[in-house]
């Protein structure tokens, strides 16, 4: 332990000068980010020598920073246990950082030793348990080419190797490692097994592993306090996986009854077949200007059914006469035939009567119409810093729920900023279904999804991080 | 897992009520009578009940 400390006392101090090391920082340009980040390296207080993340000094003044989890593993130090039959002791380990990352990138490495004497690995790296034993290939060439290294006949490229660096070095290790001591290593799977090449300053190992449970891990070492830990969170994340399940399935039925209902609508038949033009294109005076008016009554129509959620939309038909560069507003209201037949005096075909009904149509005490939709349309074209924009709204449509059914007319109020022929402005009447709520569901359904999916895979009762499904 | 049946059941069974019952949908005939007669009892005598719009678009472009 005294030595331990000495160790660390030596290694804080700067090989420059023998000023002492401190965490700083410095601003770095980030190419996947594009912009300037601000990056830990280890600074001389007495010459100011900045070490970064390449060089031993580093790990060393960070090394706490980067060890601080160290006791949330499954092994430990002293650890006996059986597994597949061979008896092994963990008698060491060893934690290290990826060189190329400035956060905590790091895994640890447990070297057990067999009943036999041979030196055994076990991996924890992200919650994943990995068992590795030495393998002597077949035929290696670590110098194939300038770009790759030849292994039992397949190629592995060098730029896929990356440099882990010593953080932590505990236990009675077959070697005496340094802290910030580099590794390149090269990961890669093979027929199914995965492979490492370790490469340091001085040897090459090849080590070959397969990935354990926790489960397996725990019941082979008879590590007692956690069985009940590690039966709950798998019985926990299992009960997500499920729930998940169910979620998918409100999913699917919420999608199924939304396109089924878009694409059930049934139309009214004959709304635009008979016509009447009460006023067509009347000049108009107000505030901004002469504008023209038209007025125009449809129908009658039959509604076959009340109580029932209908659709109306209205567009402005572009192959008759287009829209362009102007505007057109539109007030549609729907009158059951009673209603004006009431109003009328039976007279419903009389236009002039008609023509004075709709005159004073908003000054009725009690509404004529059952329902009233308005609406505007346009077409607009100009200049602004992307350039030249040509934009415009010609449809409309609105969802009601009809209470009675019977024959109805449409009478239709039009006013441009130019003449317009009324017959370039068209409608349909429709009997819909309502899909909204299970479009909000749907989403209410995914989002449960979501959670459930991260919930199945983070639950964990274990002191320790473990991927297991 | 009990949970997640009865969320999705309640959910989908709500979505049917409310799609069945027409909630939150426009009403035409008597509940538009109601309202607009309430509106129109409301205004003040000579003013006007329906404003027809004249100003031309209501693109977002021409910020109107």
């Amino acid at each position: 332990m005294g030595t331990d400390n000495k160790e660390e006392l030596k290694a804080l101090k700067c090989p420059k000068c023998g000023g002492g090391l401190s965490k700083g920082s410095r601003s770095h340009y980030d190419e996947d980010e594009e912009e300037e980040v601000s990056i830990p390296v280890a600074r001389c207080i007495q010459c100011n020598t900045e070490y970064d993340q390449h060089t031993s000094e580093y790990y060393e003044v960070f090394a706490d920073d980067l060890t601080s989890d160290k006791d949330s593993t499954i092994f430990k130090l002293g650890l006996k246990g059986k597994l597949k039959g061979i008896e092994y002791e963990i008698i060491g380990r060893l934690r290290y950082q990826e060189e190329e990352e400035y956060e905590k990138c790091t895994w640890d490495e447990w070297v057990a030793v067999s009943g036999d004497g041979v030196f055994h690995y076990f991996v924890e790296e992200d919650g994943r348990i990995d068992s590795y034993e030495e393998y002597i290939p077949e035929s290696i060439d670590m110098e194939s080419n300038g770009s790759s290294i030849e292994f039992e006949g397949k190629k592995i490229k060098k730029s896929e190797g990356y440099i882990g660096r010593i953080v932590l070095a505990e236990g009675e290790l077959p070697w005496k490692p340094e802290i910030g001591e580099a590794a390149l290593c090269y990961d890669f799977k093979k027929d199914g097994i995965h492979y490492t090449i370790e490469k340091s300053d001085d040897e090459v190992s090849i080590t070959k592993g397969e990935k354990l449970s926790h489960g397996e891990v725990i019941e082979a070492f008879n590590i007692e306090g956690y069985k009940e830990l590690y039966a709950n969170t798998l019985k926990k994340r299992n009960s997500f996986k499920w729930g998940g399940r169910f979620y998918i399935i409100g999913m699917i039925i919420s999608l199924m009854v939304s396109l089924y209902s878009c694409f059930s609508d049934s139309p009214v038949q004959g709304v635009m077949n008979s016509k009447k033009v009460l006023v067509d294109n009347s000049p108009v005076q107000d505030a901004e200007g002469n504008v023209y008016e038209s007025r125009i009554l449809y129908g009658p129509f039959d509604i076959p059914e009340g109580n029932q959620l209908y659709n109306v939309s209205v567009a402005v038909d572009q192959n008759i006469q287009p829209l362009h560069l102007e505007w057109q507003s539109f007030r549609f209201l729907l009158i059951n035939e009673n209603k004006l037949n009431e109003a009328s005096g039976g007279r419903i075909d009389d236009p002039v009567i008609l023509k004075d009904i709709f005159e004073d149509i908003d000054a009725m005490p009690e509404p004529l119409e059952s329902y009233v939709i308005i609406g505007d349309f346009w077409d607009e074209e100009g200049r602004d810093s992307d350039g030249y924009w040509h934009e415009s709204d010609l449809s409309y449509d609105s969802d009601f729920v009809l209470d009675e059914s019977g024959k109805y007319y449409v009478y239709m109020e039009l006013f441009n900023n130019n003449v317009k022929n009324v017959n370039a402005l068209v409608f349909s009447i429709s009997k819909a279904k309502g899909y909204r709520y299970f479009i909000i569901i749907f989403f209410i359904f995914f989002i449960l999804w979501g959670i459930s999916k991260i919930r199945s895979r983070s639950y964990n009762e274990l002191p320790f991080e473990m991927s297991d499904k | 897992m009990l949970r997640s049946i009865i969320i999705t059941v309640l959910l989908t069974s709500g979505a049917f009520l409310l799609t069945s019952r027409y909630v939150g949908y426009s009403g035409a005939g008597k509940e538009y009578f109601k309202k607009a007669s309430e509106e129109r009892k409301s205004l003040r005598a000579g003013s006007g009940y329906y404003s027809p719009y004249h100003g031309g678009s209501g693109s977002f472009r021409s910020g109107k």
